[in-house]
């Protein structure tokens, strides 16, 4: 190895005019087993640069996947919070109708029972027009996800 | 930019990013986090990337200025406080060792220079790129490049020598 060469490549290097083919023969030079007395002192500095040179990200970068899982998920949360909904619903419509329809079939019931269970009804009734109302949004918002399925499934299909 | 050229851009800038999102924030964590929000956020608008002129410019410029904004804040301040050891393959021989803890003496050093000098210290010496490169990437003129790596490389030196000196003496 010429030494003054590199005596020379070293002043350029620290006044920052040596070339990136002069600072890579420093490289190579400090990478190796033969460095003059004078030079060990800069073996650290460049031993740094390589070691930095070797340090890689440790986290794999992630594309996409993540917004896709979030819609998927929402969309499942979704339903089942709709198709929760819908079924509460049909039940709490369901019972007052069955139970008049049994106190009716049975002859023997009292007449105040048969006013006390119609005034539920009535009130039932009510509250079941108010939440017909809120169906119909339901209705909405379930043809909107399924479209967000169908969607995605077509796309998937392709 | 197609699907692509940005996953290309990806496995080619990542390491280089991820090293100067850790020069900056000292945490590899952090810089972790910080390459992943770039990537994620540039994904998001790559068809407004064609006009790019120069891509590592454009990338490692994005990593610099979302850095500062992470000093600046205050949560990058805080984790800045406890420096995360620097993780070199474990010393096997003495000789080793004496070359590992002087690594770290320059590690140290480098971390104490001014954030312009060391963002470019590493621009040049670890990644080697070319001047008008790094000028593009920190927006500054080659010249400026230039006297601020030489600063960087003279301040090393300086340290260095006091404690090769001192270190010699010591042996006698």
């Amino acid at each position: 190895m010429d030494y003054k060469a590199i005596d020379k490549i070293l002043d350029k290097y620290f006044e920052g005019n040596a070339n990136l083919e002069e600072e890579k023969l420093l490289k190579k030079y400090f990478a190796s087993a033969q460095i003059a007395p004078e030079h060990l002192v800069y073996k650290p500095m460049f031993s740094y640069f390589a070691h930095t040179q070797a340090q890689t990200n440790p986290r794999p970068i992630q594309l996409k996947t993540k917004k896709v899982r979030k819609n998927y998920f929402l969309a499942i949360a979704a339903s089942l919070i709709i198709g929760l909904g819908l079924f509460s619903m049909i039940y709490q419509h369901q019972k007052p109708t069955t139970t008049l329809i049994a106190k009716q079939e049975n002859k023997n019931i009292k007449e105040d029972e048969a006013i006390k269970t119609l005034q539920k009804f009535s009130k039932n009734a009510g509250e079941g027009i108010r939440q017909a109302g809120a169906l119909s949004m339901f209705g909405q918002t379930t043809q909107r996800v399924f479209n967000i399925k169908q969607k995605e499934n077509q796309k998937k299909s392709k | 930019m197609t699907q692509l050229e940005f996953i290309n851009t990806v496995s080619r800038l990542e390491d280089k990013m991820f090293r100067l999102a850790k020069m900056m924030l000292i945490s590899s964590d952090e810089a972790a986090d910080a390459v992943q929000e770039i990537f994620a956020k540039l994904w998001v608008k790559k068809e407004q990337l064609n006009n790019i002129s120069n891509r590592d410019a454009y990338f490692m410029r994005a990593v610099r200025n979302y850095c500062l904004d992470r000093i600046k804040s205050k949560q990058a301040k805080e984790s800045r406080l406890d420096k995360v050891e620097f993780m070199v393959k474990g010393p096997s021989t003495e000789k080793d060792m004496d070359n590992h803890e002087a690594v770290n003496v320059i590690k140290e050093l480098v971390e104490d220079l001014p954030e312009k000098q060391k963002i470019i210290l590493l621009l040049r010496d670890v990644e080697g790129y070319e001047f008008n490169e790094i000028a593009e990437m920190m927006k500054m003129n080659e010249n400026a490049i230039r006297t601020a790596l030489s600063r960087a490389r003279k301040s090393i030196r300086q340290a260095v020598t006091k404690q090769y000196e001192y270190g010699l003496q010591s042996h006698r």
